[in-house]
């Protein structure tokens, strides 16, 4: 009888005697930007900055905002990087940001930037029609928007689960301004989501379920955001190929800031500035396919690709959608989501 | 002993168990509800109410009682099947078959899901072996929605009945069943007429745990569940989409659903007890007469034993598969323990498993304090109120894990005179509590069993032989229920190494589990580091069980 606590004794000295907590000031950062660039910039940083362990979490920008609307009374992360601009909008007027300005402050222009400098922007982020090029072409796939609720494309498209996903989020909402814009009321748009949702065969639970999913062997389709696309096509094989929607697409500003009561601002800042200074912009430009929202950086060190990259952007009221995304949202998942089959 | 009085160390104990009981499970329950009740501008409301009558509302909980009861007629045809094979025909191997069918009691559900997923979805192994064998370039089927979820709920629930049923079988009284062979009945109809009257109990047992596990169940429909909408990743959409009240009022109704079922569950033990009462004598089982059906059954065990065991080998395949692209093909790569050696040597993948591990311990810690002094006192004592004390003490059974998160999160998030003052969310000791929550009618259960079965004539044995009542209760007492006690032990522990659901809501970069680890190794689809930490926790879990029933067979000897 003695000896199972003595098995469960040794197995608890063992393991909690485990920890050995080293005295780097620890900053926490919650991205969606995805491991491959987050390990990069960990590494790059922490060669800077040795009495630094950053240490991030990999989520959706919803999730983050989510998390960190929980954590308000006591916040357990430093840095926010990476959200669309709408999103850290609401996150500003719900008092969970810290004013900070970066010495780049004016080189970008003010819609990408909040007024009052709880946020900037960093990206500048194109969405696409993502294919499987493996029997989809540029030319035999959707070109624009409204191709995507055509009878052909039925249980061809599939979608990461948009509620927990901020570009989704923002793609949707940014369907219902435009239809606001164009008509006066919400009622267009609604109806191409419900179309769009009759036409999609299914929702994915993350991105990575989103591109098994299209890679398989059907012509598959979905919305992304381009920088990820060609990520995961370059770095994993990917048979992805994409359009850019002929007649405007949305582009959304991805952003950076403190969080509200950071435990360690002061490294907060550090990493904030690191990762959009322009060398860091450039390189994040040419390893992970971002467009720098900064207009400062000259045009010959950025890669070839985003001079040839030829898109129309969509002109919309980021205000609007920042302000009814939430309440789109509820009304997408209670009253279209599924109900077409 | 005084069986009726209280003594000062017991009242300061009920204090204890009182304070924890309001604090950490009526209090986060009353938060739900109130936030339940307050619409967005903080006024109370009946609004989010109100859209529980929508459709779409109406339409996850159905859809989350269908698969519940999908979920156990399939659990209860598959468990009652094999029971009944393994008892009445002749299987070879038959010890070695029962613990392969017994794993995925000890397997985790995300385990299950991710193993899964591995296996059959667009990626899969099997999938990309059968079109590669059959050069195919449509996939052969889609592993995806109600099926999915279905095979995985049986896949992990079917073993509740195939326990029960058997333990049940046990005591029917062979007698009976030879009577009805001899006087010309066939199989089926013995097996109709005399054996399933007699299994009512086991059956009505088993389908009402695993119909509330299937209620609870997270991981599967959030993983497969796609367009399909239930209850517990609708609760989990609200709380994303920023609507806490909505969520709530989601929980409140979900936990309406499976209390009731507790309440049946609970309806239904007391009368058992009471049938159980009556002790026959039962014949040992014969055999069934003819071969041939053991042929059948022999087959259908082995074939589902690979079933059980394809997808732990489909883990323990990718854990030794270096990471790399994913599109390429998976077979013909030279096997190497990089992914474990990897886990194994840099703190920050080792992590997870101190968190899980330290945690369990943690939550086993606190139901033991808390389950075995409160069922010392309920089986002990003569107090009033003792029946909701326990009720008390049973209901988080029927609350599922997210459900439980969440109160925790509206409770938490600010100081309060439970949590010494801090905010709870984020730190370490949520998740241990919630686990603990979670797991305490567990605990209790088997500790009220162990002080049920002491023998009254004992203790007083030991007191009239002039031992004082420390010595008595070291000697007799703890002897005899710790066999019950280290098996609530053991269970909580499980439960909560691999907890998911609750530790989506709750974990914080600190705080990750293995679970957790897994879950963001799905997402970044590092299927090597996923595997590997699936193999490591089953691998886990599998030795503290050996050890402990090893350990526990030994003692229950002794007694």
């Amino acid at each position: 009888m003695k000896s199972i606590f003595s098995y469960i004794f040794l197995l608890m000295t063992v393991i909690i005697s485990g920890c050995s907590d080293n005295n780097k000031t620890k900053l926490v950062i919650y991205s969606p930007h995805g491991k491959e660039m987050l390990t990069e910039f960990e590494k790059q940083f922490e060669s800077v900055n040795p009495g630094i362990d950053v240490q991030w979490l990999d989520m959706g920008s919803q999730e983050v905002f989510d998390r960190i609307k929980t954590e308000k009374e006591n916040p357990l992360s430093d840095v926010w990087w990476g959200a669309p601009s709408t999103i850290f909008m609401r996150a500003e007027k719900l008092n969970l940001l810290e004013k900070y300005i970066p010495v780049w402050a004016d080189k970008i222009s003010s819609s990408a930037k909040s007024k009052n400098g709880y946020w900037f922007g960093t990206f500048l982020t194109p969405q696409v029609i993502a294919f499987n090029d493996k029997i989809l072409t540029n030319q035999n796939s959707p070109q624009d928007w409204n191709d995507l609720v055509k009878p052909e494309w039925k249980d061809r498209i599939i979608i990461r689960n948009p509620m927990a996903s901020g570009t989704m989020r923002v793609i949707y909402s940014a369907i219902i301004a435009n239809s606001i814009r164009n008509t006066g009321n919400e009622a267009e748009g609604f109806e191409w989501l419900r179309k769009l949702d009759a036409n999609t065969s299914s929702y994915a639970a993350d991105p990575t379920q989103m591109y098994i999913k299209l890679s398989g062997n059907e012509a598959a389709v979905s919305l992304w955001n381009m920088p990820d696309i060609i990520l995961q096509k370059t770095l994993y094989n990917y048979p992805f190929g994409y359009n850019f929607p002929s007649g405007g697409t949305v582009v959304l500003t991805d952003g950076i800031a403190i969080v509200k009561g950071a435990k360690n601002p002061e490294a907060a800042k550090k990493f904030y500035e690191f990762v959009t200074s322009e060398q860091s912009l450039i390189l994040q430009a040419e390893k992970f396919y971002r467009i720098p929202a900064r207009s400062d950086i000259p045009q010959d060190k950025l890669p070839q690709w985003i001079a040839g990259a030829h898109y129309k952007t969509m002109d919309l009221d980021w205000n609007m959608i920042s302000e009814n995304e939430s309440e789109w949202m509820k009304k997408w998942d209670s009253e279209i989501k599924g109900k077409s089959k | 002993m005084n069986k009726n009085k209280l003594s000062g160390l017991n009242i300061v104990t009920l204090l204890i168990i009182i304070f924890f009981i309001t604090g950490y499970i009526i209090f986060p329950l009353y938060s739900l509800l109130k936030e339940s009740l307050l619409n967005p501008g903080n006024i109370f409301s009946f609004t989010s109410y109100s859209q529980l009558f929508s459709k779409t509302s109406f339409s996850a909980t159905f859809n989350s009682v269908l698969l519940s009861v999908i979920t156990v007629a399939g659990s209860g045809i598959t468990g009652i099947y094999f029971a009944y094979a393994f008892q009445y025909h002749r299987i070879p191997l038959k010890k070695i078959l029962t613990s392969v069918l017994l794993i995925p009691l000890a397997t985790p559900p995300l385990i299950g899901v991710v193993a899964f997923l591995f296996l059959l979805n667009e990626n899969g192994l099997l999938i990309k072996l059968l079109s590669s064998v059959f050069n195919l370039h449509n996939p052969i089927f889609r592993f995806d929605g109600w099926t999915a979820i279905i095979v995985i709920h049986i896949y992990s629930f079917y073993p509740m009945f195939f326990l029960f049923v058997t333990s049940g079988l046990k005591k029917i009284d062979s007698s009976v069943t030879d009577a009805s062979y001899s006087m010309g009945a066939s199989r089926s109809k013995t097996f109709f007429r005399i054996i399933l009257p007699q299994l009512v109990p086991s059956i009505t047992g088993a389908s009402l745990i695993v119909f509330m596990a299937s209620m609870a169940s997270f991981s599967a429909p959030f993983i497969f569940g796609g367009s399909d909408r239930f209850l517990t990743t609708e609760i989990f959409n609200a709380k994303i989409n920023g609507d806490n009240s909505f969520a709530s009022a989601l929980s409140v109704l979900l936990a309406i659903i499976s209390v009731a079922f507790l309440i049946l569950l609970r309806l239904y033990r007391s009368k058992k007890i009471i049938t159980q009462r009556y002790k026959g004598t039962p014949k040992s089982t014969t055999l069934h007469p003819k071969k041939s059906f053991g042929l059948f059954s022999t087959a259908a065990a082995f074939i589902f034993a690979i079933f059980i065991v394809l997808p732990i080998l489909t883990l323990l395949f990718l854990s030794l598969i270096p990471e790399g692209s994913l599109m390429r093909n998976f077979f013909g790569e030279s096997f190497t323990l990089e992914n474990y050696s990897r886990i194994l040597s840099d703190p920050q993948f080792f992590e997870p498993f101190r968190n899980s591990v330290g945690m369990s311990l943690a939550a086993v810690v606190i139901t033991l304090l808390i389950g075995v002094s409160s069922s010392f006192i309920i089986t002990n004592k003569n107090l009033k109120g003792k029946s909701i004390l326990e009720g008390v003490l049973s209901l988080p059974y029927g609350i599922p894990g997210t459900v439980i998160a969440l109160g925790f999160i509206l409770s938490f998030n600010s100081p309060t005179v439970f949590t010494a003052f801090v905010s709870l969310v984020g730190t370490y000791w949520i998740l241990p509590l919630a686990y603990a929550v979670r797991n305490l009618p567990v605990m209790t259960q088997s500790s009220v069993a162990g002080f049920h079965s002491i023998d009254p004539s004992l203790e007083e044995a030991s007191q009239t032989l002039g031992a004082g009542g420390s010595r008595t209760f070291r000697k007799i007492i703890v002897p005899l229920i710790l066999p019950s006690i280290l098996n609530g032990a053991l269970l909580v522990f499980i439960n909560s190494v691999g907890e998911f659901v609750s530790t989506i809501l709750l974990y914080s970069y600190s705080t990750k589990t293995i679970s957790v680890e897994i879950y963001s190794q799905i997402r970044m689809y590092n299927t090597g580091a996923a595997a590997a930490y699936g193999i490591l926790l089953f691998l886990m879990v599998m030795i503290i069980v050996y050890f402990s029933r090893r350990t526990l067979d030994k003692s229950i000897g002794v007694v």
